[in-house]
C-alpha cells in the first residue's frame, strides 16, 4: 500500500534530487529559482504552512530524514519519512523507492596519502563513495541517497561540495547535500561570494538532473567483481573502488545476483566471495572460464572481516587482507582494454555505461583536483561513430577521434569539474 | 660527511686536475616559450656548437627524456612541460631538427616510473599528444628502458673511471644499441643533488626492474611498480643479483654521498654525445612537486646545449646563480657532494668556467638566480 504522505508529491520519489533546507522562511527558497533541487528534508517542527505553500508553488517536495524515532514526526505533519540508517542497516531487499545512509566518506583527493615526499612516489587516492553505490545500485531498483553532514564548525570549499555531488550522481546515486553553517549563512544574507559558489554547486546538480536517463543506463565493463553484502562489498576503499581508481570500467555482481545472465559481456572477473557461493553459482563462474573468461579466484580462506555497524570504510586489518589478492587483481587486469583504457585521468573517476537499447556510451568523469585537467585520451574498446563532450559549463563538443588497435581513440579537450563523452557506437 | 666520505672524495679529486678535464663549447640562446620561436632557437643553439649534422648524420638518435615521477604529481595542476617534464614541443623539435639533420632514427627513451608498460602510454597519461609527436619525423620510436621491454636481454656497460658505487650497470640495450646518446633535462633544483641538468637526467636509465625497490633479488622484476630509492638513494638493497653490486657495501649510505657519486658512474657507463638544458619554463625549489619546501614555477626562457655533460652542466649551474664548483655546505650543494666537481675528478670534462668557450648569449646576459637549496 502506497503511503499517504507520498500520494501528495509533486515528483515521483525516484526524480528527487534532495537537499537539506537551510531555513525555515518561505522566502529563502527563492534561492532554488533555477535549481534542479527539487526535494528538500526539513525539520517538521519548524514548517510553517507559509514554508509548505511556498513549496509547493515549486513544485518542490518536503521530506523528512532522520532516524527510526522522527517517522511519528514526520506522520503527524503528513510528510514522506525516509529513514536514515548505517549502510548495513538499509532495507535493501524492501521496495521502498529511496534508500538512505547516513554514512558516507567525503569524497576527495587523500591528503594524508598524498603528501610531500623526498622521492616520487605514485597517484594519489581518491576517497569515493562510488563501489558503494556501484554494489548497491546493483543489489536494489532503489535510489540510493547519502546524507552526511559537515562536521560541525567547519567551512567547506565550495570544491568539496562539488566533489561529492558529482561522486554519487556519476555513479547513479544522491548526495543529501548540506551544507555548512557559515556557507548558510552567507547564502541567506545574499552575500555575492556565496551566491557565485551556490550557482557553481547548481549547475553541477542541474547538469546530473537533466540527464537522469543516465541512471537507467548499465555498466559497459568487461571486468565484473563479485563480492557480497557481508564481504566488503558495503564499504568505501574497498576492491571495487581500487579497480576502478585504475580506470578499469567494472561491473559489481552481488554475490547473491551471481547467475550467467550477471555474468554476460565479462571477460575478466574477480570473485572475492568463493565461500559464499552456491553449487550452482560455482558452475556458472566454471562455465565462465571454460568459455574463455579469466577468474581470479580469493582464496577460499580469503574472507574480509564483517563490517562493524559504524565502520564507512576499510580498516587497517582489511587493507592488510586485501593485499593478499590485491596484486594479483592488478596483474590481471594491467594494461587489458575492458571497456575503454583512459590516460592522463590519474586526479578522476570515471564511469563507462551504456544505454538501455546498447547504441550510447556516455563515459562520465569527475576531477577531484583543484585545477581543469586538459588533453585526456581514451582507447575504447570497439568502434564508434561520433563522440560528443558536455559539461556542466555548458560545454558541447564534438571530441576528435581515430583508429587504436582495441577500436576507437578519442582526444578530451578539458575538464574542469565534471564532464560526460556521449559516444555513438558503430 | 664523516672521515670516510671525505677521504673517498679527497682521493677521487686529484685524477684530473681542471685544467687537464676534457672541454667543449656550451651554446645559450634566449627562448621565451614553446611556441613558433622553439624550433629557431633550437636550431641556432645547435648551430653554435657546429651544427647537428656533424653528431647525428646517418646514426642511430637515443635521446633520454626527464619524465621524472608519475605523471599524476603535478605542481600546482601545471602541465608537466612548463615545470619538471621534458616539454613535449622540445621533444618534436628535436625530432624534427635530427630528422632534417640526416639522423637515421630517433628512439626517444625513459625509465618511466613505476611501470615498464609502452613509454607512449606514459605519454599519454602525461596529457601529450603521441600521435603529434610521432609525426614530427619519420623514424621516430619511443622505448621505455625501465625493464627489458622487447629487448633479448640486459647491456652490461662497464664504468670507463671503475665507478664511484657501481663498476657497472646492466641497461635497457637501447643505450649501448645506438651511435649517439643525448640527454634532453630541464633546468631544475634537486632535493639530493642540489641540481639536475643533463647529467643527473642519466640516473634515469637505470632500470626499476634491477635497480628498483620491488626489483628481484636474483633476477629483474620484468613489472616494477616503483622507484630506485631502496637500492640507489638509501643502499638498504643490493641491485638484483644478476647485475654488478655496488663495490664497498661498507661506504656512506647517504643518498646526498651516493647520489652524486651514482650519476657520475652512469655517465661513465654511457657518456654522452650531446647535452641540451630546457630553461624556457622550468621549477625551482625541487626536481618535481613532491619535494618539500618552497616551489614555484619559472620562466628563465634560455636554453643551453653542448657536447660535453660537464661543462654544459657547469655552465647550467652557473647560468642558475651558483658557483659550479662549491663545495658541499654551499648552495646549491648544502648538504650534498658536488656532482661536477667528482665528474671533473672522473676525467669527464672541466668545471672550470676559464676553460670553458661559452657561445652565444653569455651567461651574465641570461643569469636567472635559482634559490639557495
Amino acid at each position: 500500500m502506497i503511503p499517504v504522505a507520498l500520494l501528495f508529491l509533486a515528483l515521483a520519489p525516484t526524480d528527487w534530487v534532495p537537499m537539506r533546507w537551510i531555513s525555515p522562511d518561505p522566502h529563502s527558497l527563492e534561492l532554488l529559482e533555477d535549481s534542479s533541487i527539487n526535494c528538500l528534508a526539513v525539520d517538521p517542527a519548524i514548517l510553517t504552512k507559509e514554508f509548505r505553500e511556498a513549496a509547493k508553488t515549486r513544485k518542490i517536495d518536503l521530506v523528512v530524514i532522520g532516524d527510526a524515532d522522527q517517522k511519528a514526526k514526520a506522520e503527524q505533519a503528513g510528510l514522506p519519512f525516509l529513514e536514515e540508517t548505517d549502510r548495513g542497516k538499509m532495507k535493501l531487499g524492501s521496495s521502498d523507492p529511496v534508500l538512505v545512509s547516513r554514512q558516507a566518506v567525503w569524497p576527495g583527493i587523500n591528503i594524508a596519502e598524498g603528501e610531500a615526499e623526498a622521492m616520487p612516489s605514485g597517484a594519489p587516492w581518491i576517497d569515493t563513495n562510488a563501489g558503494f553505490f556501484r554494489f548497491t545500485r546493483a543489489l536494489t531498483k532503489a535510489r540510493i541517497w547519502v546524507s552526511s553532514a559537515p562536521p560541525p564548525n567547519r567551512i567547506i570549499p565550495v570544491s568539496r561540495y562539488i566533489h561529492a555531488i558529482a561522486d554519487a550522481a556519476f555513479v547513479g546515486g544522491n548526495w543529501v547535500l548540506t551544507l555548512d553553517r557559515d556557507f548558510s549563512q552567507k547564502l541567506l544574507s545574499q552575500d555575492e561570494k556565496a551566491l557565485a559558489d551556490w550557482k557553481q554547486i547548481n549547475a553541477v546538480i542541474r547538469f546530473y538532473a537533466a540527464h537522469r536517463q543516465w541512471n537507467d543506463y548499465r555498466p559497459a565493463g568487461e571486468m565484473a567483481v563479485i563480492q557480497g553484502v557481508k564481504n566488503g562489498g558495503l564499504l568505501s576503499g574497498g576492491v571495487l573502488d581500487m579497480v576502478s581508481s585504475r580506470h578499469t570500467p567494472i561491473r559489481a555482481i552481488p554475490a547473491e545476483h551471481l547467475d550467467t545472465q550477471a555474468m554476460q559481456g565479462i571477460r575478466m572477473a574477480v570473485n572475492t566471495s568463493p565461500a559464499s557461493l552456491s553449487t550452482e553459482q560455482k558452475a556458472v563462474l566454471k562455465q565462465f572460464t571454460a568459455s574463455g573468461g579469466s577468474l581470479f579466484s580469493a582464496p577460499d580462506d580469503w574472507i574480509m572481516p564483517e563490517p562493524r555497524p559504524d565502520q564507512v570504510t576499510l580498516d587497517k586489518t582489511d587493507i592488510t587482507s586485501l593485499d593478499k589478492i590485491w596484486k594479483e587483481v592488478t596483474s590481471m587486469t594491467n594494461r587489458q582494454n575492458l571497456g575503454a583504457r583512459l590516460f592522463n585521468v590519474s586526479s578522476m573517476l570515471s564511469n563507462f555505461t551504456v544505454s538501455p537499447d546498447g547504441k550510447l556510451y556516455i563515459l562520465h568523469l569527475v576531477n577531484f583536483s583543484d585545477y581543469p585537467i586538459e588533453d585526456i585520451t581514451v582507447h575504447l574498446h570497439g568502434k564508434v561513430k561520433s563522440g560528443k563532450l558536455i559539461t556542466p559549463e555548458g560545454l558541447n563538443q564534438s571530441v576528435e577521434l581515430f583508429e587504436v588497435d582495441e577500436g576507437s581513440g578519442a582526444e578530451i579537450s578539458k575538464i574542469i569539474s565534471v564532464g560526460a563523452v556521449i559516444f555513438e557506437r558503430q | 660527511m664523516n672521515r670516510r666520505d671525505f677521504l673517498a672524495l679527497a682521493g677521487a679529486l686529484p685524477v684530473f686536475a681542471a685544467k687537464d678535464a676534457p672541454t667543449a663549447p656550451v651554446a645559450i640562446t634566449r627562448c621565451h616559450t614553446y611556441g613558433d620561436e622553439l624550433t629557431s632557437s633550437m636550431s641556432d643553439l645547435f648551430d653554435k656548437i657546429g651544427g647537428l649534422s656533424r653528431i647525428v648524420k646517418n646514426k642511430t638518435v637515443t635521446v633520454k627524456v626527464n619524465l621524472t615521477g608519475s605523471p599524476a604529481l603535478r605542481l600546482k595542476g601545471k602541465a608537466l612541460g612548463v615545470t619538471h617534464y621534458t616539454h613535449p614541443k622540445t621533444i618534436g623539435t628535436m625530432a624534427y631538427l635530427m630528422h632534417r639533420a640526416g639522423a637515421k632514427r630517433v628512439r626517444f627513451v625513459e625509465s618511466a616510473w613505476g611501470t615498464s608498460g609502452p613509454l607512449e602510454e606514459y605519454m599519454l597519461d602525461s596529457g601529450w599528444n603521441v600521435r603529434a609527436l610521432l609525426s614530427a619525423a619519420p623514424n621516430i620510436e619511443f622505448v621505455n628502458t625501465n625493464g627489458l621491454g622487447t629487448a633479448k636481454k640486459y647491456s652490461r656497460l662497464k664504468i670507463s673511471h671503475g665507478g664511484y658505487i657501481f663498476p657497472s650497470f646492466d641497461l635497457n640495450p637501447a643505450y649501448e644499441d645506438t651511435d649517439v646518446l643525448v640527454s634532453m633535462a630541464k633546468l631544475k633544483n634537486h632535493a639530493t643533488c642540489g641540481i639536475t641538468l643533463s647529467m643527473k637526467n642519466m640516473f634515469g636509465i637505470t632500470p626499476a626492474s634491477i635497480y628498483g625497490d620491488d626489483a628481484g633479488l636474483d633476477e629483474p622484476n620484468e613489472n616494477p611498480t616503483s622507484g630506485r630509492g631502496a637500492v640507489c638513494h638509501a643502499g638498504k638493497r643490493q641491485p638484483a643479483s644478476a647485475a654488478a653490486p655496488e663495490k664497498d657495501l661498507n661506504s656512506s649510505r647517504s643518498s646526498f654521498y651516493r647520489m652524486p657519486r651514482i650519476v657520475c658512474d652512469v655517465i661513465g657507463a654511457r657518456p654522452l654525445d650531446l647535452a641540451f638544458i630546457d630553461g624556457i619554463e622550468t621549477m625551482t625549489g625541487g626536481e618535481g612537486p613532491w619535494v618539500g619546501g618552497e616551489l614555484q614555477h619559472v620562466k628563465p626562457g634560455l636554453l643551453i646545449a653542448g657536447t660535453n655533460c660537464v661543462t654544459t652542466d657547469t655552465v647550467g649551474t652557473a647560468v642558475m646563480g651558483y658557483d659550479p664548483r662549491a663545495q658541499q655546505g654551499t648552495p646549491p650543494f648544502s648538504r650534498c657532494d658536488n656532482t661536477l666537481l667528482l665528474a671533473e675528478a672522473a676525467g669527464i670534462g672541466t668545471t672550470d668556467l676559464k676553460n670553458i668557450e661559452v657561445t652565444g648569449a653569455s651567461i651574465s646576459e641570461v643569469l636567472y638566480r635559482f634559490p639557495h637549496v
